[in-house]
């Protein structure tokens, strides 16, 4: 039995996919429905007697845009867990202790957990994405096919984006809450941190994060490109330093 | 149909997620909280209570959907083993207590076994590791027979540990080298594997076969496990666990086989049998066993090593170690004569050493020969009437005592 299907065990049996699963399909078909009924639950909130909300027709894209945003902060929450759940192998020494001397090759031994989580991200977010787009075509009206296959496919980046960070915050750090408390502070302040640094706030990934939203009313960029570019790059650069951490690790 | 085509897809995932959750349960152990509270989670936090609890809260389950306590609970020690797996024993065939006992593989005759051949499977030159206290091991020269048992003793913190996880790769040494072309396998005292998968698969995955492979089915059958090899690991009981850590290291092909205490969960006829499994391996690859039980260890080693504070003490074997750390011993059950005999035995030059005991008398000679050839002499001139002259066997453990204490 090979290393993958181990891999795929851990993720069926420990009913992670399931968790993956439900915050972005629930969110995918949950928010259009929040932002075509918006101004309803308002108002019914609120009252008319005092205060009077005008609230303009949801567009398409606000559909899209609303779960876009929204899974970028909670998908990701649940992303991060469940690599550094998957990833933190040193967190119980005697299982690695089984892992690292039955496998010795620390990359044959990380590569089936980074890929399968990294893939596992990637076709949820797909999933959650196609839901979103479903649910704004029946209830809003059909979002632009484009710019909608964009921005879910960049959304799925970002997930598997916020994997490699993960990896390497379990490479670096044996405890399961530590590697996940790392790569969250990573994700969620680190990046959006680097806006503040003139010369690189258009280019970093906190810029590609966003893509998806800004790309349902803006058209594409230079900056774009290079912020996808230069995520890219952090996510390859977070694996190959992960694997050369992995490499001397000692129990 | 537009109003259905909206909100029966959320209805439909909002509802098959939280009865999921709920379902599952009900099936399985819930950890950290009671199941009410999880339950409540679940449904006053839709998705993210569901989720936290698929993540955290969701317990192991036997595969045969058994319900039971969780893993954490479970016994601590091999008494508690043995009440588990008695409170078992009327909802299912509990593990064989033994390994299967096969005298066509396994041996009957334990030690001495035939010379080892002269390569070594594992060789150290001035191996160091220095911990920031100070332990660790200094400069150890370890020579590993390609065959057979080598015995590691020590007191605690003599460096075992270290010098194990250093062979198997766990570790890097300061200084030094390791010299070995083989593949190498560790088991710990206490192994750990992932609770969800089974013990076929826990073989399988990490030996490279298929879960259904005569091999493993070998492996687990050979270590006591046949009839709990489709349960998931997270149900097992210590001494279990310690069984499937060797069923991996019977159906690996590795020539050296570390094993970490591997005997020390286990009740005593279990422990018997696993000794004879040792054995049975090092025929054709060398097995290193760390110990703390020195009986065991003179029991099946062949080559033993000696660890006190990071350095090597002794090396070499068994037998060897025996006769150059022990005297010669004697024991005379006398019907008389014992103090006439004790006198004319203390002016010998090949007496060591002359003590009553109950019944007669415990004579230390210089050589065997001395006391095979001179004791009865002086026994006949002494008039003592002898009723039986017996040697003392030296025991490994009081070799290693002095070993110790002299080191020190």
């Amino acid at each position: 039995m090979s290393l993958w299907r181990v891999e795929w065990l851990r993720l069926v049996r420990t009913s992670r996919w399931i968790a993956l699963v439900a915050v972005f399909l629930l969110v995918g078909l949950g928010e259009p429905v929040l932002t075509r009924y918006l101004g309803q639950l308002l108002r019914g909130s609120t009252g008319d007697t005092y205060i009077h909300i005008t609230v303009t027709s949801p567009q398409p894209s606000d559909g899209l845009t609303s779960y876009f945003s929204n899974i970028t902060t909670l998908g990701t929450l649940v992303v991060v867990v469940v690599a550094g759940l998957a990833f933190t192998i040193r967190a119980n020494p005697p299982l690695a202790m089984l892992y690292l001397t039955h496998v010795p090759q620390r990359s044959r031994l990380l590569r089936p957990r980074l890929v399968t989580v990294a893939v596992a991200t990637a076709v949820v977010a797909l999933l959650g994405g196609c839901a979103a787009a479903y649910e704004t075509a029946v209830l809003i009206g059909a979002p632009a096919a484009g710019r909608t296959a964009a921005g879910v496919a960049i959304s799925a980046a970002g997930m598997v984006f916020a994997v490699a960070v993960t990896f390497l915050a379990a490479a670096l750090l044996r405890s399961q809450v530590g590697a996940i408390a790392v790569a969250l502070g990573a994700v969620f302040v680190v990046v959006p941190l680097t806006d503040l640094i003139p010369g690189v706030r258009n280019l970093g990934p906190n810029v590609f994060t966003a893509l998806p939203v800004s790309l349902q009313t803006t058209s594409w960029s230079t900056d774009d490109t290079w912020s996808t570019l230069v995520t890219a790059g952090l996510a390859a650069v977070c694996v190959a330093a992960g694997l050369w951490r992995a490499r001397r690790w000692e129990l | 149909m537009r109003d259905t085509a909206v909100w029966l897809p959320i209805l439909g995932v909002l509802v098959g997620f939280v009865g999921f959750c709920e379902v599952e349960l009900v099936r399985r152990p819930a950890r950290y909280l009671p199941k009410l509270v999880w339950a409540l989670i679940i449904v006053a936090q839709i998705p993210l209570g569901g989720i936290a609890y698929l993540v955290f809260g969701r317990g192991e389950l036997a595969r045969d959907g058994r319900r039971d306590k969780p893993a954490r609970d479970e016994g601590r020690d091999e008494r508690r083993d043995e009440a588990a797996r008695a409170d078992r024993a009327d909802a299912e065939p509990p593990p064989s207590t033994v390994p299967t006992a096969d005298p066509s593989r396994d041996p009957v005759v334990i030690r001495p076994r035939d010379a080892a051949p002269p390569t070594t499977a594992i060789r150290t030159h001035a191996l160091t590791k220095v911990f920031d206290s100070g332990a660790g091991l200094h400069a150890v020269d370890l020579a590993v027979p390609a065959r057979g048992v080598y015995g590691l003793v020590g007191p605690n913190g003599a460096g075992k540990t270290t010098l194990l996880a250093l062979l198997a790769g766990l570790r890097r040494a300061d200084s030094g080298q390791i010299e070995s072309q083989s593949r190498i396998l560790l088991c710990p005292d206490t192994p750990a594997f992932e609770p969800w998968l089974t013990a076929a698969e826990t073989v399988a995955a990490f030996t490279g076969h298929q879960p259904a492979s005569g091999v493993v089915a070998d492996a687990l059958a050979r270590v006591g496990l046949a009839d709990v090899r489709d349960r998931r690991v997270g149900r097992f009981s210590r001494g279990m666990t310690q069984r499937l850590g060797l069923a991996l290291v019977l159906a690996s092909r590795a020539d050296v086989l570390l094993l970490d205490e591997p005997t020390s969960a286990l009740d005593p006829q279990g422990r018997s049998d696993m000794l004879d499994l040792m054995v049975a391996l090092a025929n054709d690859r060398a097995v290193i066993v760390s110990s703390h039980i020195l009986a065991d260890v003179q029991r099946i080693a062949d080559t033993v090593g000696v660890l006190r504070d990071g350095r090597l003490l002794y090396q070499g074997s068994v037998s060897d170690l025996l006769d150059q750390h022990t005297r010669p011993s004697w024991q005379l059950h006398l019907r008389s004569g014992a103090p006439a005999l004790a006198a004319r035995l203390a002016g010998q030059p090949w007496v060591a050493g002359v003590s009553q005991t109950v019944g007669g008398l415990r004579v230390d000679t210089t050589s065997v020969h001395a006391g095979e050839t001179q004791l009865p002499v002086e026994i006949a001139a002494s008039g003592a009437e002898l009723i039986a002259l017996n040697p003392v066997g030296a025991d490994l453990e009081s070799v290693f005592l002095n070993l110790v204490e002299a080191g020190s």
